[in-house]
């Protein structure tokens, strides 16, 4: 364990010299944050009704939560993977003593650590001082402890949903189609753009209950009835979890057998 | 002359090669076709959770994207070696597109294509066109939503070619300019009816995002030309600001003696 941190450790270590892209990153970052706080301020005076679906602070926050993990960049894995394979690079890494897909995991978790713990700071600190914090049913530090709770699982979720996605390319040669439809489940599941309180019952169901909705659970996390669901949203990462690791375990295993040395 | 007849050669070229591999350009264009189709998808909903904003229905944004998604695949279909100008700088390779006896920047557009960007460029043509069918435009309304769309076309070429140019003065800028780019591209998916108006002056001026998108639109609901004039006049001034600054960059340029 103490080995994956210091992996990934070293890894921050780097990237922190990318100050430049960092910056520009968090530049564009705030940019897109403000453009949306004040974009939606805006959609809520026009059509006020809205606010009945969700509270406008809540909107905000919910949006910000999704962009800020975004950073994390575990959505990367599938190119990461797909450049090795198509490269022919993928033989070296998988020579090393740590298996290929915890490497490429470790390494995303790494060059993502700094951008993300930079993006939820400046997401934390606007949506503060802009619209105060959302409005909740449940006391403060329990929602916080929930939060923790949902991001740690959620991520694992996406961890699987795009090393399935990678590991396609094993058979597929360019898995991006894979990705293209996985990333784009998650943008409309996960409210990225907008919220799904807005949606339809029927698909706030759907985004709820699927993997693609669970792995930005975190976005539902900011809604005010978030207690009511609680339980349900947690049962269902897990499950998901529990699913998709059984799946990548059984094609892990076949994607050795399918690797084509080049030499 | 001979600059723009080696564009389009080279582009007819690009198209060829793409199609060559024709189970890999189909997968890409189908591919992109979906890709977009979320966007029709979230907007949709969105406006059938708020009805219509400003005068804008879903239909709208149906237009609104079709021209968004178009400009795009013109972009990449045919300018896509702006892409690659950060990485030809950071190499030195350049020179190439120097020492040609055509136009740089017609030299550079056509030197690569994206296969995903023909899936834009077809998606945006059906969809403008069932939007103007659907819509029963006038000979007028084709005219102000097709220009509107033109200039929309040359304003983000300029923008892609901006942020490009700043690997003239800075090391491995491949991801700034990718960032400077998203910076423009974001603003230009949201629907046009619901940007406050200063919020939409600065969009069609200052970083002329809705141009790309929103403002074909705009002009086309309120049937005038006063503003189809102002977003050809906003596009000359992008694309003299984007001459300069091009003719300034490349004077920057020093080779690194690549040997090929």
């Amino acid at each position: 364990m103490t080995k994956w941190f210091y992996y990934i450790y070293i890894i921050a270590k780097n990237s922190f010299s990318e100050k430049k892209k960092i910056i520009f990153q968090m530049f564009n970052h705030v940019f897109f944050l403000v453009f949306n706080l004040y974009l939606y301020r805006h959609v809520y005076e026009l059509v006020p009704s809205v606010a009945d679906k969700l509270p406008y602070a809540n909107a905000v926050w919910s949006m910000s939560m999704y962009f800020a993990v975004f950073w994390l960049g575990l959505n990367g894995i599938e190119k990461v993977f797909r450049q090795d394979i198509l490269s022919g690079n993928v033989e070296i890494y998988m020579l090393r003593p740590i298996s290929y897909i915890w490497q490429k995991i470790l390494t995303q978790l790494g060059q993502g650590i700094l951008p993300f713990i930079s993006a939820t700071v400046f997401s934390v600190s606007i949506n503060y001082f802009v619209v105060g914090l959302p409005s909740m049913n449940i006391s403060m530090p329990l929602w916080i402890m929930s939060l923790i709770l949902i991001f740690l699982l959620s991520q694992i979720l996406i961890t699987f949903l795009y090393v399935l996605c990678g590991l396609s390319g094993f058979w597929l040669q360019n898995s991006e189609s894979m990705y293209f439809v996985t990333s784009k489940l998650v943008m409309i599941l996960g409210g990225a753009w907008v919220p799904i309180a807005f949606f339809p019952e029927f698909l706030q169901a759907i985004a709820r209950f699927s993997p693609f909705g669970g792995a930005m659970a975190l976005s539902f996390a900011m809604y005010p009835n978030f207690d009511a669901h609680f339980l349900s949203i947690i049962l269902n990462i897990i499950f998901w979890i529990a699913i998709f690791a059984f799946i990548t375990y059984f094609v892990s295993n076949k994607t050795n057998r399918k690797l084509a040395v080049n030499g | 002359m001979n600059s723009i007849k080696y564009f389009f050669a080279q582009s007819r070229y690009n198209i060829k090669n793409a199609h060559a591999l024709s189970a890999s350009f189909w997968t890409g264009v189908i591919g992109m076709v979906l890709n977009n189709l979320t966007f029709f998808i979230i907007w949709m909903l969105f406006m059938q959770a708020t009805g219509p904003i400003n005068g804008w229905t879903s239909f709208d944004v149906f237009g609104m994207l079709g021209a968004s998604i178009f400009c795009y695949g013109i972009m990449h279909s045919f300018f896509y070696g702006i892409v690659d100008l950060p990485d030809n700088v950071l190499k030195g390779s350049f020179d190439t597109v120097l020492l040609s006896p055509v136009n740089a920047f017609l030299k550079l557009s056509s030197s690569s294509f994206s296969i995903t960007a023909y899936g834009d460029l077809l998606q945006g043509v059906v969809v403008m066109f069932l939007y103007g069918i659907l819509s029963g435009f006038s000979v007028s309304s084709w005219i102000f939503y097709i220009s509107g769309t033109i200039a929309g076309c040359v304003v983000l070429v300029c923008f892609r070619l901006l942020g490009a140019l700043v690997a003239f003065f800075m090391n491995d800028s491949s991801i700034i300019s990718r960032q400077l780019f998203e910076l423009f591209l974001r603003p230009s998916l949201y629907p046009g009816a619901v940007f406050p108006r200063g919020l939409k002056i600065f969009f069609m001026t200052a970083l002329p995002t809705l141009l790309t998108s929103a403002v074909p639109i705009y002009i086309l609901k309120g049937n005038s030309a006063q503003l189809l004039i102002f977003t050809i006049l906003i596009t000359l001034v992008w694309v003299l600001i984007t001459y300069a600054v091009f003719r300034i960059s490349i004077r920057r340029y020093e080779s690194g003696n690549y040997l090929r």
